[in-house]
């Protein structure tokens, strides 16, 4: 919407300062072949000489009101006449350019007919006036982002309860008992949102063989780590890497350090 | 007015809900595979994500909650009902702004289903919907998801535009479609189609079989269709026969709705554990007895997916942060799966049994008509020995049998049903299992492959209506004070009348008062399947069932009497639509369906 707005604008100021740049043209042309009029032709000259024929005289008194009327109003007509057509033209180049761009598509033509606008475009408009409050809300996403795996491992596996309590009070078989259904719990969700698999799918204690140009972030090295690749090496743990990284959409604003809400029963 | 681009077949199930689609197939045969939408939805305050399934669950949460956006979607900020997997979590936590199982209201003649009723019992600061609304909600929930991801800058590609196929229980009546096809009308979807659940699942493996499915059937089989999902047990009847060397399929019947499903399986067990619990001296509070439900549900699962596991740990953490200290540890064993699963909602029983009803306590809650009987095989002995006819009449046992919904999952459950069957033939032959794979998605992906059917690609289950519809008539006697004037039952539409039909009832005629409101008893019977239109039985109390009253209001000059004929149309898209035409002028008024309370 906003292009059409400036554009808009922007149109109806270039075609006006053409058309009274036209119009000051005709306008001063006009003005100047009156003045040559006035002075190259010896109006006194005619003037006796009509006195001669009544006919002459005659036409020459229709004809001169008739002059003193265009050159009273030919300056306000012509100006309000070019002001009108510059208008009419502004209006229809307007909605030829608005007809275009919905045609097109473009972001700047019609909304998707939804009354509410989405939030990316208030925090776009947000963002263009105050650059200091977007990059705080990117920065509290960040923040979301980051304890968002384990917001999702507390919801569905009580871990962080599980890693805050004193284990030393309990002993093996009430641990063992509370972390099977943890681990259960826990291990559905990472498999969900990330499916943990192998980075190298082979066994651990086989041969393997580091390539020439082996990414170091993908296969750490140990041992005898001497000259140039490839290595012949034993492979001691196989890796994790996420099958899937299907980030949740965060929406909101609230308090971004929150793992999991406390929980108040109404009785 | 855009040609549709895709075919579309929702699930609209009484717990989960599921979105299938496939693009039109081109001209050369070629059909393009079906899959699931991912919808986005609420999982937790200020997160969404993208799921397979949408619980169909409403959740209504208090102003304070909804503040701060939490939970604002991609294409709406501000919705006062939230819909999906947060809702189904909190219906556990804050049961009471809770709507589930919005779709079994729809069929519940007890209630004013037009009425704002649900929450069921919720408190009065809570804002309340009818049942109509609800389904509504649910489907304009998937039509923005839709429109949100797949139709951005492409009008062509937005839902309302597509071919729709929304699929309900088999048992539904005409009124509960009537009202399944008003609440799609109000989430903006005006051209849908309805398709019958156990139906959707046959079209379901018919396309995951190719062409070799004509090699699994032959002609003469009588497929038992057993659709037991999270809420409901639904059964119908596939007949195999032939006509001009090709094999034709046709649905012959339907069982009664039963509100028994997997949620109440799970249930079960919880509450056996529950008891064995407390016999040993451990109480468990109601926090407690959820986490007990979600434990049994996994160990049972766990115990059906390791063949040689005899028991499984069940584990109840502690509440709060003392989550070691807390735990209640128990087992779930695979014989307690046997005796409370198998023997009570699967028990072995004759060909002759008949559904347990209970003593009814003299003040009964209102609210959901849960099936007084659990067991399923019981209801299924009763649906096959209701199609042989009269008494007398040996059940004719099916020679096939497909299982759908999430509870056929175990093989046990479906050995145990096969068993039972088996034993109904006495010893003539074995019930073959139709095998199929995908018991959840099965019935959202069958509605997209009939779509392909309608569109002359594949072949399609002649079906029609699901019941014999009737009016009440008065019989012709002299009035005796005190006592009703006796009800005849008058046929006006035949079961299995073909959709896209239309029949005139000439044999009567009524003459009715303008200005007055008309009232006709509606009746419907699953049992009498040959009664032609016009037909009048006297004696119906045993076959027929009440559901409710057609009414509607003549207009026209103050006091006069019209003579009307009435008129019957199975429509195209699956419902029933009944008109009184005036003999004299061909003037039409529609009888509509009174959802109010039956007393």
């Amino acid at each position: 919407m906003d292009m059409v707005k400036s554009f808009s604008r922007r149109s109806l100021f270039w075609l006006l300062f053409f058309m009274l740049l036209l119009l000051a043209i005709i306008d001063l042309s006009a003005w100047l072949g009156a003045e040559y009029v006035t002075t190259a032709i010896p109006l006194d000259d005619i003037r006796a000489a009509a006195e001669q024929s009544p006919e002459l005289r005659a036409g020459i008194d229709r004809v001169m009101p008739l002059l003193q009327w265009v050159r009273t109003l030919f300056l306000p007509v012509s100006i309000t006449a070019f002001i009108l057509f510059a208008l009419l033209e502004w209006l229809v180049i307007r909605s030829v350019f608005t007809r275009t761009v919905r045609k097109g598509g473009m972001a700047g033509g019609e909304p998707k007919g939804q009354p509410e606008k989405g939030k990316p475009r208030k925090e776009a408009e947000a963002g263009a006036a105050d650059p200091v409050a977007a990059k705080k809300a990117l920065q509290e996403q960040h923040r979301r982002y980051y304890l968002h795996m384990l917001t999702v491992l507390q919801r569905e596996g009580r871990l962080v309860d599980f890693l805050e309590e004193d284990l030393a009070a309990y002993d093996d078989a009430q641990i063992g008992a509370a972390v099977r259904s943890i681990h259960e719990n826990c291990r559905k969700a990472l498999d969900r949102y990330l499916s943990p698999k192998a980075v190298i799918d082979r066994n651990e204690g086989e041969s393997f063989t580091v390539a020439k140009d082996f990414d170091p972030a993908v296969i750490k090295l140990i041992g005898n780590v001497t000259g140039e690749p490839p290595f012949a090496g034993v492979l001691r743990h196989r890796g994790w890497r996420a099958a899937k990284l299907e980030l949740p959409v965060l929406s909101g604003s609230g308090d971004e350090k929150i793992i999991a809400p406390a929980e108040v029963e109404i009785p | 007015m855009s040609e549709p681009v895709y075919i579309i077949g929702i699930d609209l199930g009484t717990t989960n809900s599921i979105v299938a689609y496939t693009g039109i197939a081109a001209e050369n045969g070629e059909t393009a595979d079906i899959r699931v939408f991912e919808i986005p939805q609420v999982v937790s305050p200020r997160s969404i994500e993208k799921r397979s399934v949408l619980p169909s669950f409403l959740y209504i949460p208090t102003a304070a909650e909804a503040s701060a956006g939490a939970f604002d979607l991609p294409w709406k900020s501000g919705s006062r009902i939230v819909v999906g997997e947060y809702a189904q979590a909190r219906s556990a936590e804050v049961p009471q702004r809770v709507i589930a199982s919005a779709k079994s209201w729809l069929c519940n003649t007890s209630v004013d289903r037009n009425k704002s009723i649900l929450p069921w019992e919720a408190p009065e600061d809570v804002e309340k919907i009818s049942p109509v609304e609800a389904s509504a909600a649910i489907l304009t929930y998937m039509r923005n998801a839709w429109n949100h991801e797949m139709a951005v800058g492409n009008p062509d590609l937005l839902m309302e535009h597509q071919d729709i196929f929304l699929t309900v229980p088999a048992s539904f009546d005409a009124v509960a479609r009537e009202l399944t096809v008003r609440s799609a009308a109000l989430a903006g979807l005006p051209n849908i189609t309805l398709l019958e659940e156990p139906q959707a699942a046959f079209y379901s493996w018919i396309e995951s079989s190719g062409d070799r499915w004509r090699k699994n059937v032959t002609r003469g089989d009588r497929i038992l269709i057993c659709d037991v999902g999270g809420g409901t047990t639904d059964f119908s009847l596939i007949q195999v026969s032939e006509e001009d060397g090709q094999l034709v399929l046709e649905r012959t019947a339907v069982g009664e709705h039963l509100l028994v499903g997997g949620d109440n399986m799970d249930l079960a067990l919880a509450y056996f554990i529950n008891h064995r619990m407390a016999q040993k001296g451990t109480r468990l509070d109601s926090w407690q007895m959820r986490g007990l439900v979600h434990g049994c549900r996994n160990a049972k699962e766990q115990i059906y997916s390791r063949p040689d596991v005899e028991t499984w740990p069940v584990t109840i953490l502690g509440r709060g942060s003392s989550l070691i200290g807390g735990t209640i540890k128990t087992e779930l064993a695979g014989s307690d799966i046997e005796s409370v699963l198998l023997d009570g909602f699967f028990p072995e029983c004759d060909a002759t049994a008949m559904p347990m009803a209970p003593q009814r306590a003299g003040l009964q809650e209102a609210g959901l008509v849960y099936a007084s009987d659990p067991a399923v095989t019981r209801h299924m002995a009763a649906f096959l020995n209701r199609q042989a006819g009269g008494d007398g009449q040996v059940m004719e046992v099916p020679t096939a049998v497909l299982f759908n919904g999430g509870v056929m999952k175990a093989p046990t459950i479906r050995h145990r049903i096969k068993t039972v069957l088996n034993s109904w033939t006495n010893g003539d032959r074995e019930i073959r299992e139709i095998n199929t794979e995908n018991y959840d998605l099965a019935v959202a992906r069958g509605a997209a492959c009939y779509g392909q059917a309608r569109r002359g690609r594949g072949i399609r289950i002649r079906g029609g209506l699901n019941q014999s519809y009737y009016i009440g008539v008065a019989a012709a006697m002299p009035a005796v004070p005190g006592i009703p004037a006796p009800v005849k039952a008058l046929c006006v539409a035949p079961f299995g009348m073909e959709e896209g039909t239309e029949s005139q009832l000439t044999q009567r005629e009524f003459v009715l008062v303008v200005g007055e409101p008309v009232r006709f008893d509606f009746f419907g019977s699953t049992i009498r399947k040959d009664d032609p239109i016009g037909t009048v039985i006297e004696d119906w109390r045993d076959e027929i069932e009440e559901i409710t009253t057609l009414e509607t209001t003549l207009d026209g000059p103050q006091g006069t009497s019209v003579r009307v004929n009435l008129d019957v149309r199975a429509t195209e898209i699956g419902t029933l639509e009944i008109r009184c035409v005036s003999v004299e002028d061909g003037t039409r008024w529609k009888l509509e369906f009174n959802v109010r309370e039956q007393a």
